[in-house]
This record gives C-alpha cells, structure tokens and sequence, in this order.
C-alpha cells in the first residue's frame, strides 16, 4: 500500500473513531440526531458534486434527478421487501448509470452550456417522477415506519458514508484521473492535445459522482422514511450543493466538509427564521462570498492554521 | 547545414484542405517530414501556419485531404488520440493549466501521453523538466512563470508526452536573444533524441538556424521548399514577404 492510501485510511479510521466519540453527544435528543445525518447527508452531496464541479470544473445546476433514482431505487426496494442496506449498492449502480446516460451526451458541452443542459434534465426528471404512479406519483411513498433502523444505526451509516466520501474525493485528486480532470478544466484543448480524454475522463467521474450522489439520496430515504418527487428532485436542492461548495472552497478536498457544515448551520440556527426568503438570503450569500472570498473559506482556513502551526512550532 | 539523407516520412499531408467560411486557409497542401529532420515552416501573417499544425494535431479536420503519422492516417483521429500515437504540440500564445505546479502541468503530458513499456511517468516528467531548464522552477505554481518560462514548460508538457513528431509553433516569439539561443539549443537536443520537429517561426535566425529544411507557404499553399540557404533566394518567396518589385 502507498503512503498516501496508508495516511488516508489511518486519517479516515480516526475521522470515524472520531465522529464515534462525540456520538452521545449528537444522539441526545431526536433533534440533535436529525442535525448530525442531514450534515453527513451534505457533507456526502457536497463532496460528491465538487468532484465534478470542482476538479473538472463543470457546474452542475441537477444533481437533484441523481439524488431522487437513489432515493427511489432503496425505498422502492425496501418496499418490495428488500433489507435498506441492500437496496444501497442498487441506489448507487442505477444513479450511475442515470448519470452517464445523461452526462455523456451533456458533459460534451462546457461552462455556462453545461449548466443550463443540466436544469434541463433535472427538471424534466421531477416532472416525469411526479407521474409516475407505480412510484406513488406526486404524493411519493411512505416507507415502512416499524422498520426504522434506530438513531444509532444511522448514525454510524452517515457517518462511513461521510467519510468514505471525502476519501474518495481525496483519492480522486491524487490520482491520474484528478490531474486529467484539473488539466480539461484549465484547458481543454491544451489538455487534449497532452493526450487527455476529456470526454472519457468527465463521464468517469461523473459515474462516480452520480453513484456517491445515489447513495445520498438513498440514505435520505432511509432517515427520512417518506420521500416526495418535488423535494427529492427539487431544484432548491440542486442549488444548495453549489451554495455549500462555494461557501466552503471549491475544487479542495475539504471545502465541500466546511460548507456542508457552514449550510446546515445557517439553514437551521439562523435562516429558520426567514423561512419563505432563505433562498433569497442564501444568494445574498453567494453574491457576498464571490465578491469577497471567491476561493471559499477552506483556503482561507488552511492559512489560518498554518499560522497557528508556525506561532506554536 | 546539409538535409539527412531521405528515409521513411513521418508526417505527410496530402491535398490537405481547410476551408473557414468564404476563406480558404489551407489549400491542397502536401507537406512531408522525414525521419530525423527538422523541417522549418514559414510564410507571412495568415500564411495557413498555425492551422496546418491544428490540422496536423487534431484541433481541425481537414475538408479534404489526407494526413498520415508514419504511415497510418491521422486526419479523422481526435487530438488525444493523436497525441498518443506519438505527435505532440506546444502552442504559439503558451497555454498553461494555471492552478497546477510547473512539475503537475509536464506530468499530465507524461502521464497521458504516449505509453513506452518500462518508463514512469514521473521518470519522464523530471527528464522533461530538466531538459528544459526549469529545474529552479519545478514546484511553483504556473501562474507565477514568465513568458519565456511557459514557453518552455509548454516544450516540456509536449515532450512529456514521448512524442515522434514534435510541432513547436514560435517558441522564439518574445524571447530576448539569450533566451532565443537557450530554447534553439533546448530543440538541437530534442532532436539529438530522434524526435522529428516541425517548426513554426517568425524569428528567422532561430529557424533558419536548425532547419535541415525550410517549407515557405502562402495563402495556404507551398510557394518553395528548400535548405534555407535556397529559400531565402527565392524571387516568390522575397515577393511574398516584401512585395513585386517596381522595376522591370
């Protein structure tokens, strides 16, 4: 095993180790569960939409229509009898494929193009979900109550799903696949005419964006317990993933961590109380970080401890 | 300097074709590297340069034509895959991958580029790297390179890639006449390494310098092909980079 693969696996053993010592204090109360597996739940959508947002650069306004097939395939799943960890890997496969059907054709195009093809499909998706009556139509599907895997259970799912995330998120940066990626995003002719892929390389980590998206949306089935077309493949949600890699530094292996964890924070403690506006607030947001921070906050984090680092050493 | 004696082309271009709009950029143009020579490529502004070599890369298609890499067409491959067979470029106005390292920016050549059984990819990066002379910069970030550095380091990303055929389009442009001599040496030693170059120049001193051969073109098409001693007496070539003369 490399140094890296060691470091990472040792980083992601003490992330879990970590996130299991501070779980009495998370598991109090049902309120306090709920706020740990939405944030595993960002921390996850997060990192899987940087990867291709971020490394390759190309910003996707409809991860939603990958987050509502992994919700869809577990509950539906589940429904027919399936134990919830098993309908995971499905979830998974079946938003990956999703994803490359509509990546391949969508990623040949760039920047703002991409973007907009995006919203496209994510709301053709909903549309057609809301009509779909074996999946319960627009009223969606209630799972099965009696079956609920605990506060705890979940916990510890979120918490794997999390980290195993930003592993894979720091895999893919280290690897052949991430250097590619962040030459197509500089440049796609120069990195072309290096011998990238463009087109290969965008679709492989689509793939992978759109499975750790997939297992997202599963998860959310599984705590949530009852899903809708209009949220599980609303376009509020597909914007909130761009917000929160913003917010916390996009293209970084850590910033979609922050930014999960900045979102939640104002989404429950601060914005609750704007209720009908809070998107509106969140542009403002937006516009503020752009305008000021337009590198994220983990850039800025990162120098702040290097500070600390060199005051101390 | 005298022409190695002809062997096996490397590149040829037949009745290549490139039509943008009403405008004809490239017309039926045969165009052949050999093995082991440095062929200069020159001609005014708009001459058809830059377009033969995205012809020749992959960036475009020809209309018509065909364009063949030791042998096996090439002209309906995209750029990657050309690449890898062995034909890489460096470009006129450099293009960077500004967020990476100098060392990041070669590997991403070595590492997609040509595969040759029994070398890393890191092995050939640092080669590259050095060969260039950029050594004291491997582990800045680009966008603190200057321009005669990203010249170079877009040399060493091409080279990276283990090329046959290295298209080098002005790398002498905006260099001072020290930095001019280094990169014309940096190129003598790319084709001691059996790399046949294609050589795109303005800088006529570099060119005229290294070419075994020199290809004139104009308006798209060939006006004189020759060492360079005979191009530069030839009447078309004075008149189409000075003008017909007044008198008889």
């Amino acid at each position: 095993m490399s140094s890296f693969a060691r470091r990472q696996l040792l980083l992601g053993l003490g992330a879990i180790a970590g996130l299991a010592l501070i779980a009495p204090l998370l598991l109090a109360n049902p309120y306090s569960s709920r706020l740990a597996q939405l944030l595993f739940l960002n921390i996850l959508l997060a990192s899987a939409w940087n990867l291709v947002g971020g490394f390759a650069g190309q910003i996707s306004f409809g991860n939603a229509s990958l987050f509502g097939v992994g919700a869809y395939a577990t509950s539906m799943l589940w429904l027919a009898g399936f134990h919830p960890f098993l309908t995971m890997p499905a979830a998974a496969v079946l938003a990956a494929l999703y994803g490359v059907a509509w990546g391949w054709p969508c990623l040949r195009l760039r920047g703002p193009y991409f973007a907009i093809a995006t919203i496209g499909v994510a709301e053709a998706t909903r549309i057609v979900a809301n009509h779909i009556e074996a999946a319960g139509g627009a009223s969606g599907l209630t799972l099965p109550l009696e079956q609920d895997l605990g506060p705890v259970l979940l916990y510890a799912l979120g918490a794997v799903l999390a980290v195993a995330a930003v592993l894979v998120s720091a895999a893919v940066r280290r690897s052949r696949l991430g250097l590619g990626l962040i030459a197509l995003r500089e440049d796609a002719q120069a990195a072309a005419a290096s011998g990238v892929n463009v087109a290969r390389q965008q679709v492989t980590v689509f793939a992978i964006t759109a499975a750790l998206t997939g297992l997202a949306g599963s998860y959310y089935a599984v705590f949530t317990l009852y899903i809708v077309p209009e949220k599980v493949f609303g376009f509020d949600l597909s914007i909130s993933l761009v917000l929160m890699v913003l917010v916390g530094g996009i293209g970084t292996v850590m910033g979609p961590v922050l930014g999960a964890g900045i979102y939640l924070f104002l989404e429950q403690f601060v914005l609750a109380s704007l209720a009908d506006i809070h998107l509106a607030a969140f542009g403002a947001l937006l516009i503020f970080i752009i305008l000021l921070e337009p590198r994220g906050a983990a850039p800025r984090l990162a120098q702040f401890v290097r500070l600390i680092r060199r005051r101390v050493g | 300097m005298s022409g190695p004696a002809p062997g096996s082309a490397l590149v040829e271009a037949r009745g290549v074709v490139k039509r943008f709009g009403g405008l004809t950029a490239v017309h039926r143009l045969d165009l052949t590297l050999w093995e082991g020579e440095i062929l200069g490529l020159i001609g005014p502004n708009g001459a058809g340069k830059t377009t033969l070599f995205n012809l020749l890369s992959g960036q475009f298609a020809p209309d018509s034509g065909k364009i063949l890499l030791e042998g096996r067409e090439i002209h309906h491959l995209p750029s990657h895959r050309i690449c890898r067979l062995g034909l890489a470029r460096t470009f006129q106005v450099p293009r960077p991958f500004l967020a990476m390292t100098a060392f990041e920016s070669v590997l991403v050549g070595a590492q997609f580029g040509r595969r040759v059984p029994g070398t890393s990819a890191s092995d050939t990066a640092e080669r590259c790297v050095a060969l260039t002379r950029l050594e004291p910069r491997r582990n800045a970030p680009v966008h603190s390179l200057n321009l005669a550095e990203r010249k170079r380091l877009d040399l060493a990303r091409a080279l990276a890639t283990r090329p046959r055929v290295l298209l080098v389009d002005e790398v002498a442009a905006g260099l001072n006449p020290t930095e001019v001599r280094e990169t014309v040496g940096i190129l003598r030693e790319v084709h001691a390494s059996g790399v046949g170059i294609i050589y795109v120049e303005h800088v006529m001193e570099a060119v005229m310098d290294i070419s075994h051969r020199v290809h004139v073109l104009d308006h798209g098409a060939t006006i004189a092909i020759g060492t360079p001693g005979e191009v530069t007496r030839d009447p078309a070539v004075i008149e189409a980079y000075l003008g017909r003369s007044a008198g008889p």
